[in-house]
C-alpha cells in the first residue's frame, strides 16, 4: 500500500465527509427540534443541484453565487414544506409521520423526472478540473471550497443556535415543548425556522456539489441513507455531532472502498457501523438535544 | 343491504377467473389489456394485503415500526428457491423452511433491538440498516447468484414445481393465503396475545408496570410476523420466477408493505386488505396509464445550444407536451401517499367508520 | 363499514378501469402491435430513450412507405413497456405486453432485465428479439425457442476489443502488455469481464488487477488513485454512463495518464461527450456501430435519424433499427402476425450485404438464437465525436495512440 494512495483516500474521504456533514446537520437540527425524520431530505439535494445547474444554464451565474442565492430560496421552500405538509401531522404517529416524508420523496423524485428528464446533467466551469497537487495528492479546488464552506456554514448555524435569541429559542422548543408555550414562545414559527434551516444547509450541499457531481432525478437516496447513519452516529440532535461524524462517515467509505475485498462492497462497512452505533450506544457520540 | 353486498363482493373474487377470459372483460380493460391482466392486478392486491397483514403484526397491533420487513420477504423466497434449484425440493416443502429462516432472523433482530431498547425512530432505522445488510450480503455472495439474483427454470404446470402456466392457480392460492392470515389476525385480536400488544403498543412502560412481559410478546410478535412475511416470499419467487436482491430486500419492498397497512388502517383486523384493495390498482394502473418517458427533445439538447431564451423554452414546453421525462406514475403515487398522511392519517377504516356511521 | 370500504375498494378497481379507459395508440384491427421494453426512466433512461428512437425511425419509415405488404398494408404501433431499468418491472412490463397481444417483443437493452424477460416471452411463446443486451447466458444453455438475439454475445466483444488493443499497441510501437479491468456490479460487467480477462490472456495480456464497484458510487477516489499507482498500459471499464463520466473526471482530476479502453453502454452514449466536453477526447470504446463506417446506407440513415431527433445516432440505435427491420421482414416472409408462424419466419432470417447497416455480413440466427455472424467496431472520441478506428477495412480514421496526456 503505497502511503500516495493512502493520503488519497484519506483526503478524499475528508473532503465528501464534509458534505456528508452538511447534509446530516440539517437532518440532525430537524430532528432536534420536531423529532421528524426527514426521508426526503437527499432529494432536496437534487433540488439544489438543478437550482444551480438552471441558474448557471439560463442565466450564466456562477454557481458560488448561486449558493448565496440558495440560502433564502431553500429556507422559505422549508418554511412553506413545514407549514402545509409538516404541521398537519406533527401529532400523528410516527408511520404517518415517516409515510408522508416518504410520499414527500417521491413526489420530488419524479417531478424533477418529469421536468428534466433523466439525462445526466453536469455543471461545467472553467475551473471545475483545477487541482492543487500537496506532497503527491491530487486535490481538487472545487471539492475543497464545498468542504470548507460546508463545515464554515454547520459551524455559523451552531454558533447561531448557541448566541442568538432565536437560536435560544429553538433549543428551548426542542428540549421542552410545552414550557417554550408557557413562555410565549411560538413553537410553530420556531418549527419554520427550523425545518427551513435543514433544508437550506442541504439546499446548500446541493449547490457546493454541482461543480464536481453530476445532476440528476436520483442523486438524492444514497444520501438521505448516509445522512441517517452520519446523523444518528453523531447523535441525533447534536451539531457538532453531525459534523464530526461527517467526517468519520466519510473516511469509513472511502478506507471502505480501499481495504474491502471489493470496492462494491464498501457500503457494508458503512451499514455496519450504523447497526452497532444503534445497537450500543444509539444516543451517538454526543448525544442528547441540541447541543 | 350489507350483508348483501359483502357476499356479492366475495362471489366476484371467488368467481373472476371464470370471467376474466371474456370478452366482455376484453372490452373494458384498457389500453389493450387482456383479462390476464386483471387477475394480475387482484392476485397483487391478495399478495400485498397478505404481506401487509403480516407486517401488521409487529408493525400495527405491536406498534413496533419495521421499515425493513424486505428482509423477511427475501429470505423467504431465496431460501426456498433455493432449496429448490440446488437440492430439487418442492417450494411447497421450501416455504416452511423459509418461513422458519424468516422467523429465526425476526427473532435474532428483535431479540438484539428489544436487548438494547430501541425503540420508536431508532428500532426503525436499526431495522432499514439490518435489511440493507441483508440485501448488501446477498448481492455480493455468489451463492445467491449475487446481483444476477436466481432465474427458477420453466417446468410447465405442475404442482409439485409449484408453477403454472396460467395466472388462476396463482390466483386461488393467494386468495387463500389471505383468508388464512386475515383469520389469524381476526382470532388474534380477539386473544390474550391481542390484548397485551395493544396493551403495549398504547403505552409499554405501563403495561410493564402492570405485570405484562412486553419483551416476550414483542419478540412473539415479530417472529411469527417474519416468518409469514416469508411465506410470501416463496409465493412470490414461484409467481415472478425470478428474484434479486435490489427488488425482493429493497428499502422499496419494505415501503410497499407498510403502505397497504397504514393507508388501510394499521390498528385494525381488515386496514391492511382494505389498504391494498386501494393502493394497488391505483400502483397498476398509473403503472399502465402513464407508461414511458416522453420522447421529446431532451432539456439537455437545449441547454448544450447557444439558442435565444426564447427559442430555448419553446423547446421545452414541446418537451413537457411530449409526456416530459416519464415518472408521472410515481408522482401520483407520491401525492396519494402525502394525502393519506394529511387526511386519513389512522387510515381508511376509520375515516370511513366516521364518515359513514358504524 | 369494513363491507363498505371493501366495496368501495373492488368498485374503484373496476370504475379507475373503464372511466379511465384511454385510447392509447390508435390501432386498427390489422395493425401488427410492436412490444417495446426499454428504461424509460430510471437511471439508465437516457440509454433507454436512444435505443428507442432506433424502433421510432424504422416503424415511421415502414409505415410511410405502406406498412407491411405481406398483410395489406398494415401499419406497425408501438406499444412502450418501460422497465425503469429493474428486472422485476421489466417482468411484469413483458407480461402487461405479452396481455397487449404484441405479435413480438423488442428489447431490454439490459442483459440482467433481459435475462428474465426472454424467460417470460418464451412461456407465453411470443417471439423476442433481443437488438442490444449482450450477456451470453441469454442464449447459452437455454434451449428457448421464442428467443432471438441481433447482439453479439458479451465475449465477442471483449474478442475484438483485446484484438484491437493487440494491434493498435504493436502498430504504435507501444505495446499494450499490463491492463487493470474494472466494471459495474450487475450482470453486464461481471459477464462482459470475465470474456475480457480470458481474451487478454489468450493474447498475452497481463490482468494486473480486476475491480467491481457499484455503479452508483458518488466517489471512486480511492481505486483511481490505486490504478494511478499501478500504472497500467490500458485501463478497460465497463461502465454505465454516470461511472463512465465520473471516472474519466477523476482520472482528470487525480491526473492519472492510461488510455480509456470502454465497452460500450456508457462510453458509446452520446451523453458521455456532452457530459464531459473536452475531457471525453481519446477514449476509446468498443461499438456495435458508428455513422462513418464504410458500409453501404450507414451514412444516409444516420443524416435521416439525426434530422429527425436532432441527436446522432449511435450503435445501439442502429442495432434497435435493424432490430426492427428483422421483424418487418419476417412479417412479410410469414404473410401473417401469428405468434407461431411469427417464429418460424425469425428463425430462417438472413438479411445479407447491403441491406444490413452493421458492420458484418449477414444477420441470422442459430439453432440457440445467437446471431453468429457479429462483429464489433472501435471508436474513439476525436474532436467531440465519435469516430470508427478498427477494423481497418470499415474503419473511417486511424486511431490517436498513444494518448496524449491530461492537460
Amino acid at each position: 500500500m503505497n502511503s500516495i494512495v493512502l493520503g488519497q483516500t484519506i483526503v478524499s474521504g475528508l473532503l465528501l465527509g464534509g458534505i456528508f456533514a452538511l447534509v446530516a446537520v440539517g437532518l440532525t437540527l430537524i430532528f432536534g427540534v420536531m423529532r421528524i425524520l426527514n426521508f426526503a431530505h437527499g432529494d432536496f439535494l437534487m433540488l439544489g443541484m438543478y437550482f444551480a445547474f438552471l441558474l448557471s444554464v439560463l442565466f450564466g451565474i456562477d454557481p458560488y453565487v448561486s449558493a448565496l442565492l440558495s440560502l433564502p430560496v431553500f429556507f422559505a421552500l422549508g418554511w412553506a414544506i413545514q407549514s402545509f405538509l409538516i404541521r398537519p401531522v406533527l401529532q400523528a404517529p410516527e408511520s404517518i409521520q415517516i409515510l408522508l416524508t416518504v410520499g414527500l420523496s417521491l413526489l420530488l423524485q419524479n417531478l424533477a423526472l418529469f421536468l428534466f428528464s433523466p439525462d445526466f446533467q453536469s455543471l461545467r466551469v472553467s475551473y471545475g478540473g483545477n487541482t492543487a497537487t500537496i506532497f503527491g495528492v491530487s486535490v481538487s479546488y472545487v471539492r475543497v471550497v464545498a468542504s470548507v464552506v460546508a463545515v464554515a456554514a454547520s459551524a455559523g448555524l451552531f454558533f447561531f443556535l448557541r448566541g442568538t435569541d432565536v437560536g435560544k429559542a429553538l433549543r428551548a422548543c426542542a428540549e421542552e415543548r410545552l414550557g417554550a408555550m408557557a413562555v410565549g414562545l411560538n413553537v410553530d414559527r420556531m418549527y419554520n425556522v427550523a425545518f427551513g434551516l435543514g433544508i437550506a444547509c442541504v439546499g446548500l450541499a446541493g449547490v457546493l456539489m454541482t461543480p464536481f457531481f453530476y445532476i440528476a432525478p436520483q442523486v438524492g437516496l444514497p444520501f438521505t441513507l448516509t445522512a441517517f447513519v452520519v446523523a444518528v452516529l453523531g447523535g441525533l440532535g447534536s451539531l457538532p455531532g453531525a459534523l464530526i461524524g461527517g467526517f468519520v462517515i466519510g473516511l469509513i467509505e472511502s478506507l471502505g472502498e480501499l481495504f474491502m475485498p471489493s470496492p462494491s462492497m464498501k457500503q457494508i462497512a458503512t451499514f455496519a457501523v450504523f447497526l452497532v452505533i444503534l445497537l450500543l450506544r444509539p444516543q451517538g457520540l454526543f448525544g442528547g438535544k441540541l447541543t | 343491504m350489507k350483508r348483501a353486498a359483502l357476499a356479492a363482493l366475495i362471489v366476484f373474487l371467488l368467481t373472476l377467473p371464470l370471467f376474466a377470459g371474456s370478452d366482455a372483460v376484453a372490452r373494458i380493460m384498457p389500453r389493450g389489456l387482456s383479462g390476464s391482466a386483471l387477475l394480475n392486478v387482484f392476485l397483487l392486491i391478495f399478495l400485498f394485503g397478505y404481506l401487509a397483514q403480516s407486517w401488521n403484526i409487529l408493525g400495527g397491533f405491536a406498534g413496533q415500526l419495521s421499515l425493513g420487513h424486505a428482509a423477511f420477504f427475501g429470505l423467504g423466497a431465496y431460501t426456498s428457491t433455493l432449496l429448490y434449484t440446488e437440492f430439487g425440493l418442492s417450494p411447497w416443502l421450501g416455504m416452511p423452511v423459509g418461513m422458519a429462516v424468516a422467523g429465526l432472523f425476526g427473532l435474532a433482530i428483535g431479540f438484539v433491538s428489544f436487548h438494547y431498547r430501541l425503540a420508536g425512530p431508532f428500532f426503525t432505522l436499526a431495522t432499514i440498516a439490518f435489511a440493507e445488510l441483508i440485501r448488501l450480503t446477498a448481492l455480493h455472495l455468489k451463492f445467491t447468484g449475487g446481483s444476477m439474483g436466481i432465474l427458477i427454470p420453466l417446468q410447465g404446470n405442475s404442482f409439485w414445481h409449484f408453477q403454472f402456466t396460467g395466472k388462476t392457480p396463482y390466483y386461488y392460492i393467494a386468495l387463500a393465503m389471505l383468508a388464512a392470515v386475515t383469520a389469524l389476525i381476526w382470532w388474534m385480536s380477539r386473544s390474550r396475545i391481542g390484548h397485551y400488544l395493544h396493551a403495549i403498543r398504547q403505552d409499554e412502560d405501563a403495561a410493564e408496570a402492570i405485570g405484562i412481559d412486553t419483551r416476550r410478546y414483542k419478540l412473539i410478535a415479530a417472529t411469527l410476523s417474519a416468518a409469514l412475511t416469508g411465506a410470501g416470499g416463496t409465493l412470490y419467487a414461484q409467481y415472478t420466477q425470478y428474484i434479486v436482491p435490489d427488488d425482493v430486500f429493497a428499502v422499496g419492498m419494505s415501503v410497499e408493505i407498510i403502505l397497504r397497512a397504514i393507508v388501510g388502517g394499521s390498528a385494525t383486523v381488515f386496514g391492511p386488505v382494505v389498504g391494498s384493495f386501494i393502493l394497488t390498482p391505483v400502483a397498476e394502473a398509473t403503472r399502465v396509464l402513464f407508461s414511458g418517458g416522453g420522447s421529446g427533445a431532451a432539456i439537455v439538447k437545449l441547454f448544450a445550444s447557444d439558442a435565444a431564451l426564447e427559442a430555448k423554452l419553446s423547446g421545452y414546453f414541446k418537451f413537457l407536451a411530449a409526456g416530459g421525462g416519464g415518472g408521472g406514475a410515481l408522482m401520483l403515487y407520491g401525492l396519494i401517499l402525502i394525502f393519506t398522511c394529511l387526511v386519513m392519517p389512522a387510515g381508511a377504516i376509520p375515516w370511513l367508520r366516521r364518515r359513514f356511521g358504524q | 363499514m369494513l363491507r363498505q370500504a371493501l366495496l368501495a375498494g373492488t368498485a374503484l378497481v373496476t370504475l379507475a378501469l373503464v372511466a379511465l379507459n384511454p385510447s392509447g395508440p390508435a390501432s386498427a384491427a390489422d395493425d401488427v402491435k410492436v412490444g417495446i421494453l426499454l428504461p424509460l426512466s430510471g437511471p439508465v433512461a437516457p440509454i433507454g430513450q436512444n435505443n428507442r428512437r432506433g424502433h421510432a425511425l424504422a416503424i415511421d419509415e415502414i409505415n410511410a412507405a405502406g406498412g407491411i405488404k405481406a398483410l395489406g398494408g398494415a401499419k406497425l404501433v408501438m406499444i412502450d413497456g418501460d422497465t425503469q431499468g429493474n428486472p422485476k418491472v421489466g417482468i411484469q412490463e413483458t407480461e402487461k405486453l405479452v396481455t397487449q397481444n404484441v405479435s413480438a417483443i423488442l428489447g431490454a437493452y439490459q442483459s440482467n432485465v433481459t435475462f428474465p424477460s426472454t424467460q417470460v416471452a418464451e412461456k407465453a411463446a411470443v417471439p423476442y428479439i433481443d437488438p442490444v443486451a449482450i450477456a451470453d447466458t441469454i442464449t447459452e444453455g437455454r434451449n428457448f425457442k421464442y428467443t432471438f438475439k441481433v447482439a453479439p454475445k458479451a465475449s465477442w466483444y471483449a474478442r475484438d476489443q483485446l484484438k484491437f488493443m493487440k494491434w493498435v499497441g504493436e502498430k504504435s510501437g507501444k505495446p499494450i502488455k499490463r491492463v487493470v479491468l474494472m466494471y459495474e456490479d450487475t450482470l453486464f460487467g461481471q459477464s462482459t469481464s470475465k470474456g475480457q480477462e480470458a481474451s487478454a490472456k489468450e493474447l498475452g495480456m497481463e490482468v494486473v488487477e480486476k475491480i467491481a464497484y457499484p455503479a452508483e458510487s458518488p466517489d471512486m477516489t480511492p481505486t483511481i488513485s490505486r490504478i494511478k499507482q499501478i500504472a497500467p498500459d490500458a485501463l478497460v471499464l465497463v461502465s454505465y454512463i454516470a461511472d463512465a463520466v465520473l471516472i474519466t473526471k477523476t482520472m482528470k482530476e487525480l491526473g492519472v495518464n492510461v488510455p480509456i479502453m470502454g465497452t460500450s453502454a456508457g462510453h458509446i452514449d452520446p451523453a458521455y461527450i456532452t457530459n464531459l466536453g473536452q475531457l471525453a477526447e481519446n477514449s476509446f470504446t468498443v461499438g456495435e456501430w458508428n455513422p462513418d463506417l464504410k458500409k453501404k446506407g450507414a451514412a444516409e440513415i444516420a443524416a435521416r435519424f439525426q434530422a429527425k431527433f436532432g441527436v446522432p445516432m449511435n450503435g445501439h440505435a442502429a442495432e434497435t433499427y435493424m432490430s426492427t427491420m428483422v421483424l418487418v421482414d419476417a412479417l412479410e416472409r410469414a404473410g401473417s402476425a401469428d405468434r407461431a408462424k411469427l417464429r418460424e419466419a425469425l428463425a430462417k432470417t438472413n438479411i445479407c450485404g447491403d441491406s444490413n447497416i452493421l458492420p458484418y455480413n449477414c444477420i441470422r440466427f442459430e439453432e440457440s438464437g445467437q446471431s453468429p455472424e457479429g462483429q464489433l467496431v472501435m471508436l474513439q472520441v476525436q474532436n467531440g465525436k465519435f469516430v470508427s478506428v478498427w477494423p481497418p477495412e470499415v474503419a473511417a480514421a486511424a486511431p490517436v495512440f498513444p494518448v496524449p496526456a491530461w492537460k
